[in-house]
């Protein structure tokens, strides 16, 4: 009772086929025209599933589909019981189908209205902030235009300015040679006139060599095609060799200039290295100098570190921070030193028509100011040639000795500071603490050492 | 090859709703030979002519609407109603009465509905209160019965005269005593004598209810129960309405005083009781849709047949319950879904009958 007519004899027997029935028109004659019904309520009885099917009729013919659902019309198993019994040959199965048919088209219709609903709705909302957007940046411009229809010339001038300035901007960005000519500009109108680093003049050597080769190729391209720029081209390979040349000898001017600093940079920071190159430096400095002017260069020296302590001071004042005692110290001691450069100067002032005669003070002088930083390049030197002699294990006892030695020393310092109570109490005390430190690392060190092979 | 397109159920049952009806016209015939047996022709020429009005009027009006006739006029819907009506009426009563009867309860209560099973209110009773409202006279002029007459109950030709030419022209009609009140009519005129000495003063009164007609309404009891073993209708709203009435009757019969209103076997077995249970009160078209509302359904159809009979203005009352009922049956539809296999229990408000 629950099978399908099959339309037409292609129809194919499956699995899941149990039954084909082939009855004569008297077996099972064609179902006779329905009759209205009289709501004998038979079906209801016949319902295996407790429907009312007399009530899903009449709701599905009005279709009033909430009140199938209401009915429980999805739990109609269509089994065809109440068709069968109905008295007025109703085809009831039939009307039920239908009516799912419907509700499951209209759940997918309202599903899909809901979905186009919230498209829509997320497109009107993106349209509407586009257009804020577009009005909030008019309403920008305008209010720019008008401050500077407000603000006269230099406004505009500025804007102008400005403007320019985004659009070097926006080119460099994209174009990196572009941006590299306007740093160099650049640099040029700030009347930059530190010297270029090593970097800077390979870099422009390597440019211009790239630029020669080029040129050259060019060149060579118009002389086979015989082109009439061929002038222009060996002109502009001329002008370029000279660049050539021009970096080159550059490179090697800044390179003879720099040559120990340079190697010595190369090699190794090491402080003490560093030291060296300082004194060493300062020392050449000096040795070209006359007494007179190196008494000058002692005094604006000394005043600028003057300056740089007073600054200091007023800060900490401000900070009211606890360096202050040992700042006013410091910034004292300064001051008794430019007092007597000051004499010095004075002195060497007054002395400016003999100088004759006393030749050997400035040697003296320089000789006696040489002998430290002598003996300090001395000592340095020394240490390095004896660590690069060194082992491992050597050299972090080494290490751990000369932190002992310093920390030994710093102590001493401390306890004759105690004794007189010198202001320089908490400088001393901040210095043996690091001193510590540093030795119980090199000592961490050694350990971690003496462990690892094993 | 042809093949018809056909759903399933690929087949039907052999009943159908002329055979339905056939039954149940078939159910009433004990009923109407009691009748006869004892209130004379009157009844079988009232359902002669009835049955001749009804298929011309049904005829006429399925015209008017444009229906196949031949097709509508099959189901004996018609002769169903011509009959119940023809029998809840007077014997002996004229023509035009009839025919107004049946034209209200076909036309008026029926097509302009929308013809058979769209009918809110059951046509025959529309029909019957039509006529006692506007007919009283005629429609409380009742036969005496066999027992209660002196002479011989009125022939065949006197009941076609007094149909045709009306009761005041056959001269059988003029003698006196030849109508009479019902049990029913009695017991409510009654507030001055016993039940016991009001059954010992009156003919009418039979062995347990009315002279002639406790026989009819066991005839009419037969036929519904022989429509329940064919299970043409269930068993609820019968029973139900039975079963409602002698509680009624019961709760109310106090003592057999003058101010009862009749005992529960008076009451079952007097009037239109079992006419009523068994062929108005199962009425398919016009009663509830689940068995639940069947059963609510009968039972204020008998409390309220009660409370007409005892405290309304009418002896008999079974149209009244039961139209009052048709108004209610969709709210009562609206609450007595059944619970559907699976789901947890009846749901309310599943709207009502269409």
């Amino acid at each position: 009772m629950m099978g399908f007519a099959v339309e037409n004899l292609q129809v194919p027997v499956v699995k899941t086929t149990n039954c084909i029935l082939a009855p004569s028109t008297k077996e099972q004659p064609p179902p006779p025209p329905a009759q209205p019904c009289i709501r004998c309520g038979l079906c209801s009885e016949a319902c295996p599933a407790s429907l009312l099917p007399q009530q899903l009729y009449w709701f599905a013919r009005g279709k009033e589909y909430d009140k199938l659902e209401d009915h429980n019309l999805m739990d109609c198993i269509e089994c065809g019981a109440c068709s069968y019994v109905c008295p007025s040959h109703i085809p009831l199965v039939q009307y039920y189908r239908a009516a799912k048919a419907d509700i499951r088209q209209q759940k997918i219709d309202a599903e899909n209205a809901e979905h186009a609903k919230a498209r829509f709705e997320a497109r009107k909302a993106r349209l509407e902030r586009e257009q804020a957007e577009k009005e909030a940046r008019r309403a920008a411009r305008k209010a720019a235009a008008q401050s500077r229809a407000q603000g006269g010339g230099d406004d505009k001038a500025d804007a102008v300015q400005a403007a320019v300035e985004r659009a070097k901007a926006k080119k460099a960005e994209t174009d990196p040679a572009q941006a590299a000519i306007e740093k160099a500009r650049a640099r040029r109108a700030q009347g930059d006139d530190s010297p270029a680093t090593k970097e800077d003049l390979e870099q422009a050597l390597a440019s211009a060599e790239k630029r020669l080769a080029t040129a050259e190729e060019k060149l060579q391209q118009a002389e086979q095609t015989g082109s009439e720029k061929i002038d222009a081209f060996r002109t502009g390979v001329e002008k370029t060799r000279a660049k050539v040349e021009k970096a080159r000898a550059e490179l090697e001017t800044f390179l003879a200039d720099n040559a120990a600093p340079q190697s010595g940079k190369a090699q190794s920071t090491d402080p003490a290295q560093a030291a060296i190159e300082r004194a060493r430096a300062k020392r050449a400095d000096q040795a070209d100098k006359t007494p007179l002017e190196k008494a000058q260069q002692a005094v604006a020296s000394l005043q600028q570190r003057i300056d740089k302590a007073q600054d200091k001071y007023q800060k900490a004042k401000a900070e009211n921070s606890d360096k202050l005692d040992i700042l006013a110290s410091s910034l004292e001691g300064l001051k008794d030193k430019l007092a007597t450069a000051q004499q010095e100067l004075a002195s060497l002032q007054g002395e400016q028509a003999p100088e004759t005669e006393a030749p050997d003070n400035p040697p003296a002088d320089t000789g006696a100011e040489q002998d430290p930083a002598a003996d300090a390049i001395a000592r340095a030197l020394a240490k390095r040639d004896a660590a690069s002699s060194m082992t491992d294990e050597q050299r972090l006892q080494n290490a751990v000795d000369s932190i002992g030695k310093r920390l030994e020393k710093a102590r001493t310092k401390l306890a004759q500071a105690e004794a007189n109570d010198d202001d320089n109490l908490e400088l001393l005390l901040d210095a043996v603490q690091k001193l510590e430190l540093k030795l119980a690392d090199a000592q961490q060190a050694q350990r971690d050492y003496q462990q690892a092979p094993q | 090859m042809a093949l018809l397109k056909v759903t399933s159920p690929h087949t039907v049952n052999a009943l159908s709703t002329a055979r339905i009806m056939q039954l149940v016209l078939l159910a009433t015939v004990p009923g109407i030979l009691a009748l006869t047996w004892h209130f004379g022709w009157g009844t079988l020429v009232n359902i002669a002519f009835a049955c001749i009005a009804a298929a011309i009027t049904e005829a006429l009006a399925l015209k008017c609407r444009g229906r196949q006739v031949g097709f509508f006029l099959k189901d004996c819907s018609a002769m169903v109603t011509a009959v119940l009506l023809a029998v809840a009426m007077p014997p002996y009563s004229p023509w035009w009465l009839i025919l107004v009867g049946i034209v209200a309860a076909l036309v008026l209560a029926k097509h302009l509905y929308g013809g058979l099973g769209y009918n809110p209110f059951n046509p025959a009773m529309v029909g019957y209160v039509v006529l006692l409202i506007s007919f009283p006279v005629q429609m409380t002029t009742w036969a005496a019965p066999r027992g209660a007459v002196d002479g011989d109950l009125p022939g065949l030709i006197d009941a076609l005269s007094a149909l045709l030419l009306g009761r005041d022209a056959v001269a059988a009609f003029a003698v006196d005593g030849i109508t009479m009140a019902t049990p029913l009519d009695v017991l409510k005129q009654n507030d001055a004598l016993l039940i016991k000495d009001l059954w010992q003063q009156s003919p009418v009164f039979g062995r347990w209810a009315g002279l002639g007609w406790e026989w009819a309404n066991l005839g009419f009891l037969a036929g519904g129960l022989f429509l329940l073993y064919r299970r043409v209708f269930t068993w609820h709203a019968p029973v139900s309405m039975l079963v409602a009435l002698s509680v009624m009757a019961a709760l109310f019969y106090d003592g057999g005083s003058s101010a009862s209103g009749g005992s529960p076997l008076f009451h079952l077995l007097s009037g239109a009781t079992m006419f009523g249970a068994f062929f108005i009160v199962t009425d398919p078209v016009t009663s509830t849709v689940s068995t639940q509302g069947r059963i609510i359904y009968g039972a204020l159809i008998g409390v309220l047949l009660y409370v007409i009979r005892a405290w309304g203005n009418y002896p008999d009352a079974i149209a009244f319950a039961v139209l009052l009922m048709n108004f209610a049956a969709p709210l009562l539809d609206y609450y007595t879904q059944p619970r559907t296999y699976g789901h947890r229990r009846g749901k309310r408000g599943g709207g009502g009958a269409a």
